[in-house]
């Protein structure tokens, strides 16, 4: 491993973290939304 | 209301996730190592899109903004919303990703160059919109203080772009690029700006049905409390 990979290794992390797990926050808003009005009707 | 995810919208997503495992492949295995930086060079591909898309989340909230003043339709405003809290998202990533190559790079975690600089601003003015449209509780007034400050916010996008052309700056204004690391970079814009889109699509959508499921059990409400004053009658 060279000096730099950490840093790489790093960004992409945080991108996918960040990226990503707002994509996951959404899906939990849908699935949430979802099961509300399926117990509604 | 039908609010499960049409075979679209899922081919939309897988298509999207293909694309980004295909992309940190071949960012992996096929890109050439730069030879001047070594691989942190490589936190380019996914920083540049990112830059890029940031300033398009942020220019469909300015036309959003400007929507809502032209029409004062609602719909603006939910748009504007969505746009915004993506342009956060992103120009977080922006300046990580960033911070993480300077350091590399430069030997610093920052330094107070026009493009950082203005960077750092674009993040603020975008973090104090998201802060403060829950302070106002009138949704119409909540959507014309957004769209003013929306419009004004976006005047810092070509202060970021244009700064490192005009004024002398650490951050560099272009980069030599091997053909396969043009091909490498083209490749991520995809699934970057499919995030982008998809994202400021997905959140408009669910704000959309939480207004209205509000607006429902607000009527609701209103009704039963007519009935109850009514004696029943209804």
């Amino acid at each position: 491993m060279n000096n730099g990979d950490p840093y790489l290794i790093g960004a992409y992390v945080v991108s996918v973290v960040l990226l990503w797990g707002y994509a996951a926050v959404l899906w939990v808003g849908w699935r949430s939304i979802n099961r509300r009005q399926r117990h509604e009707s | 209301m039908n609010t499960k995810p049409s075979l679209l919208a899922r081919g939309y997503w897988l298509a999207t996730i293909a694309f980004f495992v295909a992309t940190t492949i071949m960012l992996v295995a096929y890109t050439p190592v730069e030879q001047s930086m070594g691989r942190v060079q490589k936190i380019f591909y996914i920083h540049l899109p990112v830059a890029i898309n940031t300033f398009v989340a942020a220019f469909v909230m300015f036309i959003a903004s400007v929507g809502y003043l032209w029409q004062r339709r609602l719909w603006w405003d939910d748009l504007a919303a969505a746009a915004g809290k993506v342009t956060v998202l992103f120009c977080s990533v922006l300046l990580l990703t960033g911070i993480l190559w300077g350091r590399s790079a430069w030997g610093q975690w920052w330094t107070w160059s026009p493009r950082l600089t203005f960077s750092l601003v674009l993040w603020l003015l975008y973090v104090v919109y998201l802060v403060l449209r829950p302070a106002i509780e009138s949704p119409q007034r909540r959507a014309i203080v957004s769209a003013l400050y929306g419009s004004a916010a976006f005047l810092d996008v070509p202060l970021v772009y244009f700064s490192v052309k005009l004024i002398e700056d650490i951050h560099p204004s272009s980069i030599a690029l091997a053909p396969e690391m043009k091909v490498t970079l083209l490749a991520w814009f995809v699934p970057v700006t499919l995030l982008m889109a998809g994202l400021i699509t997905a959140r408009y959508k669910l704000d959309r049905v939480i207004r209205a499921t509000e607006q429902h059990h607000d009527l609701d409400l209103t009704q039963t409390s007519t009935v109850r004053r009514m004696g029943g009658a209804v």
